[in-house]
């Protein structure tokens, strides 16, 4: 009996040594895991302040001010439109062509933020960029609807209350850059009272929901620019805190690996929804195959749908390669790669990156209508093909090699 | 000199025979009660967890589509309530378990519904699922509830005061057993690491520790660091059911299971694992350790536990019936020829995974893989690429995309919904660019195969592309070279690098 417990004693001591080992070991791992750099060869807490206070923050602040810029221009359009009780279409048009110019502004940079879409964006399922542009949720009769309601009632229609895809970016463009006044709901769902009002009520009521929700826009903005703002929400500290003690990143590992989901967008939107399906390369709502299907397009009235890749494109690369908004190159993804050794990873997502980079600037014209002409159609392909070689090394050997997990893909066990 | 002879009963036939006889012998029951109560908490606690972890919906209620188990397509999915409602049976199930009540009903009912919800997703196997199906299936044929649980309190109390002979033993195959269960894991873990990347290259835990490079003082970035997990793992693995059923060693040997699993278990999320297996290894100790464990912690023995009097000698053996024998026999060879069965497809294991499942190749690759799928209208030729993400989840995706079979099954998915749709004579091929273990994308399975044309089965797939014969990348910290330690321009020295 004596040599048992003596056993059950020598277990225990082994225990008591492995314990120690460990829990010092898992003590350590928590001290580090907080704001002081990670001394692993590759600065992680860097990488989160640079992509936070270089990269998004710059992007977020650069919205907000077009955001404005477009709330005054369509508040112009509207006072054109309305004209005092006299309406000039000439004035009218000119007020519509400078929103739209305010537009086409915004969008560049939110094209940018749909990809860097981290933090107080992303938070609540995306509730906030939702509000900011609902894409691929769009409807221009929803939109026309809400526009002969409010004109019939100003009351009834709050727009900062209304639907994702009755506000917004993608809002804005079906009532900034349609060229007629007809509604573009099937007869059944047809506005009420929308065809008896004459022409110029149309472009007043058309005009003024969108001062409204240009107005909402730039609030939106002003909220998401807040949430970045040092003094504000600084949410460029809370990335770079990331694993400290009250962030809500548990760890850097974790802001990492949301940082790396955004770099997806280029897989699912931009290579598959922009231009795959479109180009019928992809199963598309057209239901055909090897065939043009323009219902797939975004921003198909302001002919926006390349520039908007070429943006995305451009948040791509600032994330990946770590572009600050001044044009310096900082520390990210393409730096990890290297300081583990897998320079000749990075070499090649630089390399495919700007192939495709080369491969959409090479589409001839707007998107609308490179597809619609078999030479264009071929390019847009290639491009897309472009967009595969990227997403291929992206979901494989660069997940791998950082060990890092595709989006919606982790907290679950393994072994 | 000449070497002294084995008595004549030591050889041949009755050497088997005394086996047979010494595996039936009576042993304290002690050590199997505390497994059962150990293991029994394991379960609630992992089913609990599982249960607040929302992982009901993610798993099962979520996802459009389900990959099913060859052969058990069949396996009803249950509704949200009734998940829920499977989940509460096994929590109860796994208490009475702990708690010895209704013992070997409450094993076989967590067993079973352990098992309908296994059955729903390839995606959701973890081998220690499996091992804790296949515990759960023994415990529901062994007398584990002979010490500290209610099904003995109730015996005791319907027959009075009475002492019973043999009470609170069990016969020493049901111990045997159980060690040779868990014996089998970590030995066929470990000679799964005679995998040349994993010894030769320490590919996976390369790019593993790297990630976990907030612990470890800054070493996990080492390529020496993961040579020594992987070699260290590997013998490990491979020598640790000796250690543990060698007496002189054991105490160490107990000490660096705990000691290994622990540390395996805070650098990796891999659930309930570690717990299993240290308490898988408390089996190899004195069957009436957990007596001995009492007295020394409480002065005493409550009556339940105390000391037992070696069992009466007898003239007569004991015998081992012929048919817990032969069924013994055969679960032990059923567990021997599973995870061999890998080596009769061709090919690597880790890329094909051909006998991958229920082998007990834990951990061994990291794979990840972009997959996607074109639509032919065999009339028109016209053809379409469709993205798995139309149909399946994140976690679904990753798992699919480094294994072929369930790349097929999403094939005839897709080729059923396009039929649907009015599509003609649909052709569905898979474009399968996989990373095995950091390497350079290499295509899983032939792009030309009509995979709507190809059977899945039990077969080898002679549709699946060869493995990469390069090795994995060779990671790790480098040290920092003096240009690019260059800044530029107007950024921080602490942020800029240099631009290439």
């Amino acid at each position: 009996m004596r040599a048992k417990t003596t056993g059950l004693r020598q277990a225990g001591a082994w225990i008591a040594v492995w314990g120690a080992l460990c829990v010092s070991a898992a003590g350590c791992g928590a001290k580090a895991g907080g704001t002081e750099p990670v001394d692993d060869g590759f600065d992680r807490a860097a990488m989160l302040t640079h992509i936070g206070e270089r990269v998004v923050r710059p992007e977020v602040s650069a919205f907000a001010q077009r955001a404005g810029a477009l709330a005054t221009a369509a508040s112009a359009w509207c006072a054109a439109a309305q004209g005092g009780g006299t309406p000039d279409a000439s004035a009218r048009l000119q007020a519509q062509q400078a929103a739209q110019s305010a537009w086409k502004a915004a969008m560049v940079r939110w094209q940018r933020l749909e990809v860097l879409r981290i933090g107080p964006a992303a938070m609540n399922d995306g509730e906030l960029r939702d509000k900011i542009y609902s894409w691929p949720v769009v409807s221009a009769c929803a939109v026309d609807q809400a526009v002969a309601l409010r004109h019939a009632d100003p009351a009834s229609v709050d727009v900062a209350k209304a639907l994702p895809n009755r506000r917004g970016l993608d809002a804005l463009e079906a009532l900034l850059f349609r060229a007629d006044t007809a509604h573009a709901c099937s007869p059944v769902a047809a506005p009420k009272g929308w065809d008896q009002l004459d022409e110029d009520s149309r472009w007043q009521a058309r005009a003024c929901y969108a001062a409204a929700a240009a107005a909402d826009l730039q609030a939106s903005g002003d909220t998401l620019s807040d949430a970045w703002k040092v003094g504000g929400g600084d949410y460029a500290a809370v990335l770079k805190g990331a694993g400290g003690s009250g962030n809500p990143w548990s760890s850097q590992r974790e802001a990492l690996n949301a940082l790396s989901d955004t770099l997806f967008y280029l897989d699912a939107e931009v290579k598959g929804m922009k231009l795959g399906q479109p180009a019928g390369k992809v199963a598309n709502s057209c239901g055909t195959a090897d065939a043009p299907c323009a219902k797939e397009l975004e921003s198909p009235w302001a002919k926006h749908g390349k520039v908007n890749v070429v943006e995305n494109l451009r948040a791509f690369e600032a994330l990946l390669f770590g572009i600050g908004s001044d044009g310096v190159e900082g520390v990210s993804f393409d730096d990890w790669l290297v300081k583990v050794g897998a320079q000749a990873l990075a070499d090649k997502l630089r390399a495919d990156t700007a192939a495709l980079r080369k491969a959409v600037d090479a589409i001839p014209g707007a998107l609308g209508t490179a597809i619609e002409d078999e030479a264009g159609r071929a390019k847009v392909t290639e491009a897309w093909a472009a967009g595969k070689e990227v997403s291929a090394t992206l979901k494989s050997q660069f997940l791998t090699t950082l060990s890092l997990d595709l989006p919606d893909a982790a907290a679950a066990d393994n072994d | 000199m000449p070497q002294p002879t084995r008595p004549a009963d030591e050889r041949g036939p009755h050497t088997l025979s005394r086996w047979a006889e010494r595996a039936a012998r009576p042993v304290d029951g002690a050590s199997l009660a505390a497994f059962r109560v150990l293991f029994g908490l394991l379960l609630l606690g992992s089913t609990l967890r599982f249960a607040a972890s929302g992982w009901v919906a993610r798993f099962w209620v979520d996802p459009d589509f389900h990959f099913r188990y060859w052969g058990f397509a069949w396996v009803p999915v249950p509704s949200e309530a009734g998940l829920h409602g499977l989940l509460a049976v096994q929590a109860l199930c796994a208490l009475l378990l702990a708690l010895g009540a209704w013992t070997r009903a409450a094993a076989l009912g967590f067993a079973l519904s352990f098992l309908w919800t296994e059955l729903i997703d390839v995606t959701t196997y973890l081998n220690h699922y499996y091992l804790v199906t296949l515990l759960t299936l023994l415990l529901a044929a062994l007398p584990s509830a002979r010490v500290a649980s209610v099904d003995a309190w109730r015996a005791r109390r319907r027959r009075g005061t009475e002492p019973v002979r043999g009470e609170g033993e069990v016969p020493a195959w049901t111990l045997w057993l159980l060690r040779a269960q868990f014996g089998l894991v970590w030995t066929f873990a470990g000679v799964a690491k005679l995998e040349p990347d994993w010894w030769r290259h320490a590919w996976p835990l390369t790019t593993w520790l790297h990630a976990r490079s907030e612990f470890g003082w800054g070493l996990f970035d080492l390529p020496e660091t993961a040579y020594a997990f992987a070699w260290g793992g590997l013998l490990y693995d491979l020598t640790i059911a000796a250690w543990l059923s060698w007496r002189r060693t054991r105490p160490a040997a107990f000490a660096l299971v705990v000691g290994f699993h622990v540390t395996v278990g805070l650098l990796f999320q891999i659930g309930i694992f570690p717990f299993l297996m240290v308490v898988g290894a408390t089996l190899f100790f004195d069957p009436a350790w957990p007596r001995q464990l009492a007295r020394r912690l409480r002065g005493r023995a409550p009556e339940r536990l105390r000391p037992r009097e070696p069992a009466a000698a007898t003239t007569r053996p004991h015998a081992l019936p012929r048919g817990v024998a032969l069924a013994c026999g055969l679960w032990l060879a059923v567990q021997v020829a599973v995870p061999l069965r890998s080596h009769l497809y061709p090919g690597s294991v880790i890329w094909q995974e051909e006998g991958m499942r229920w082998s007990w190749r834990v951990m061994l690759r990291e794979k990840h893989g972009d997959v996607s799928f074109r639509v032919r209208q065999g009339d028109t030729g016209a053809e379409v690429e469709v993205s798995p993400r139309r149909y399946l989840d994140g976690r679904q995706e990753r798992e699919m995309s480094g294994q072929a079979d369930l790349v097929w099954q999403l094939a005839q998915h897709i080729g059923r919904d396009f039929t649907a749709r009015g599509w003609r004579d649909v052709q569905v091929r898979a474009t399968a660019r996989v990373s095995l273990n950091g390497r350079p994308p290499q295509l899983l399975i032939d792009p030309t195969v009509d995979l709507l044309r190809v059977d899945d089965g039990l077969g080898p797939k002679g549709w699946l592309r060869p493995a990469p014969t390069s090795a994995p990348p060779r990671l790790g910290r480098r040290p920092v070279t003096r240009a690019a330690a260059t800044t530029t321009g107007d950024v921080p020295a602490s942020l800029a690098i240099a631009r290439r």
